[in-house]
């Protein structure tokens, strides 16, 4: 990497430059009692030009495909496509996701799906999960609760927020400075995943001297030189391990700045796109947003996925009935017994 | 009065002689003594000391669990309760018709790719740019009754 290190927060741009190009896209699975998973895919577009290959999520021909048109009360017209398939597993899903070759190809996709007797209930967990771009620094870790909230919020949820009675007071003392404390906390994830690249190689090459103790300590400079210096690439690697240093090993640096490049980009170029997940029995648990119809809803975003693993979960009951006659039964039997038992004395 | 007190009024006055008085009472003895062997049968095991413990504690065991999984559902369900949101299916698909459309409306100015002389915009501050404007430009089009010939009211058609 030629320049200055700062590249990195060229990578802000991604979290507000508009993304456009391709079609607005929801998932929605139906996931079943025996694991088995419908997914349907709603692609929506200003024109009737749907490239499947470049689709956010993996769809193909072998899809039952139909396509609709409509035209909004102001005359707008949009196209709407839409692809189903029933899959036997959550197993073929990631056989699916193994051979995805669209836009989000970089993403380490999985299904997951469980089902637990509790005797009085069945439960039924299903998982989505999306592995972590860099080994930065967990959104959990730098955000409190009311932020995470917002920064975890699908873009439609935010716009109704900012619409309701509190918006002043949302837009004011939450969304913005929330948006400054995600610029710091890129800026710090990227830091920490370069002081861990640069740890973990020094581990694995005992030639390199270099003391990883000092650069931990210095994470907060790197950090500080990302968001905000114009320094040098050599200044700031000499400052923080030793003059000298960075001429030394100035092939590893580069490798190891571009190995983070490359995994940012995958965060980067992330098209985002919304999860609903339809689930058997009663809903009792979920890390989404469940809407009027009990649907759990996510959003897969280039900024959730940057440092820490992205886990859409969601859990659901089912009653057994005939545990709940027999138990019934049972306790009756007892309580009976030991009634007459007191009688009889 | 029913037909029990009538039975034994009739009884009564007409006084009937029992002649196998004894065979009577032994019959009367013998069913009663059934009922009760079958009562002990059926709940013999509470007069087994271990029987009665294990079945007494299985119940409480099973009670609790109960409790417990009641308990913690009640928990899930409350927690549950703070991520509900007024949105649905039809909504987000509405987004997505209104995003896509503002979109064209940015790609469709030949200014929008020249990066020279650029500013940053939130997308959220953008969309919502564009969807005023396009308020506007409808309410504009409504008032100088120009609107256009052809529209129809949200139609849905199948290619």
């Amino acid at each position: 990497m030629k320049g200055k290190i700062i590249i990195m927060l060229l990578g802000f741009a991604m979290f507000i430059t508009y993304s456009c190009g391709r079609p607005d896209a929801l998932v929605i699975n139906i996931v079943r009692q025996d694991g088995s998973v419908s997914r349907k895919i709603i692609l929506t577009y200003s024109k009737n030009e749907f490239d499947l290959d470049d689709c956010q999520v993996p769809v193909d021909s072998t899809w039952n495909i139909t396509r609709e048109s409509d035209i909004s009360e102001k005359g707008d017209t949009t196209y709407t496509l839409t692809a189903i398939k029933d899959f036997n597993s959550v197993q073929e899903l990631n056989l699916m996701y193994d051979s995805c070759r669209g836009a989000n190809e970089g993403l380490t996709r999985r299904a997951d799906f469980k089902r637990k007797f509790r005797w009085f209930n069945t439960h039924y967990y299903f998982n989505e999960h999306v592995g972590r771009a860099i080994e930065g620094i967990s959104p959990q870790e730098f955000f409190n609760a009311e932020e995470l909230n917002y920064f975890y919020m699908p873009e439609k949820l935010v716009e109704l927020e900012k619409e309701g009675p509190d918006s002043s007071y949302i837009t004011e003392t939450i969304l913005q400075p929330l948006e400054e404390k995600t610029e710091q906390w890129i800026g710090r994830s990227l830091a920490r995943a370069f002081v861990n690249k640069i740890i973990d190689t020094v581990s694995a090459n005992p030639e390199i001297k270099i003391d990883t103790g000092r650069i931990r300590l210095r994470e907060d400079e790197i950090a500080a030189s990302i968001l905000f210096d114009e320094m040098e690439e050599q200044q700031l690697i000499d400052s923080l391990i030793g003059a000298g240093l960075y001429e030394a090993h100035s092939a590893l640096n580069d490798t190891l700045i571009s190995q983070i490049e490359d995994e940012f980009s995958i965060a980067l170029n992330t098209d985002s796109y919304l999860i609903q997940t339809v689930m058997p029995g009663e809903l009792v648990a979920t890390n989404g947003y469940v809407d009027e119809d009990d649907n759990v809803v996510w959003e897969v975003k280039g900024e959730v996925i940057l440092s820490a693993d992205y886990n859409m979960w969601a859990e659901s009951k089912e009653r057994n009935t005939w545990a709940w006659i027999v138990t019934g039964l049972f306790l009756l039997f007892v309580i009976l017994g030991l009634i007459i038992r007191v009688l009889k004395r | 009065m029913n037909g029990l007190d009538k039975l034994i009024r009739q009884l009564r006055m007409h006084m009937p002689e029992i002649h196998e008085r004894d065979l009577l009472k032994e019959s009367i003895m013998h069913k009663i003594s059934n009922k009760n062997r079958k009562l002990d049968y059926v709940f013999g095991w509470t007069e087994i000391a271990w029987l009665r413990r294990s079945l007494s504690i299985a119940a409480i065991l099973i009670t609790g669990l109960f409790v417990g999984q009641q308990l913690f559902l009640i928990r899930s369900i409350n927690k549950l309760e703070e991520r509900m949101v007024s949105f649905n299916t039809d909504k987000i698909l509405e987004f997505h018709r209104e995003n896509v459309i503002a979109n064209q409306v940015i790609m469709q100015d030949p200014e929008a790719s020249i990066l020279a002389d650029s500013i940053k915009i939130s997308t959220d501050d953008l969309l919502k740019l564009m969807r005023e404007y396009r308020e506007l430009q409808d309410k504009y089009d409504q008032i100088m009754g120009s609107k256009k010939k052809g529209i129809k009211n949200h139609t849905v058609q199948k290619l």
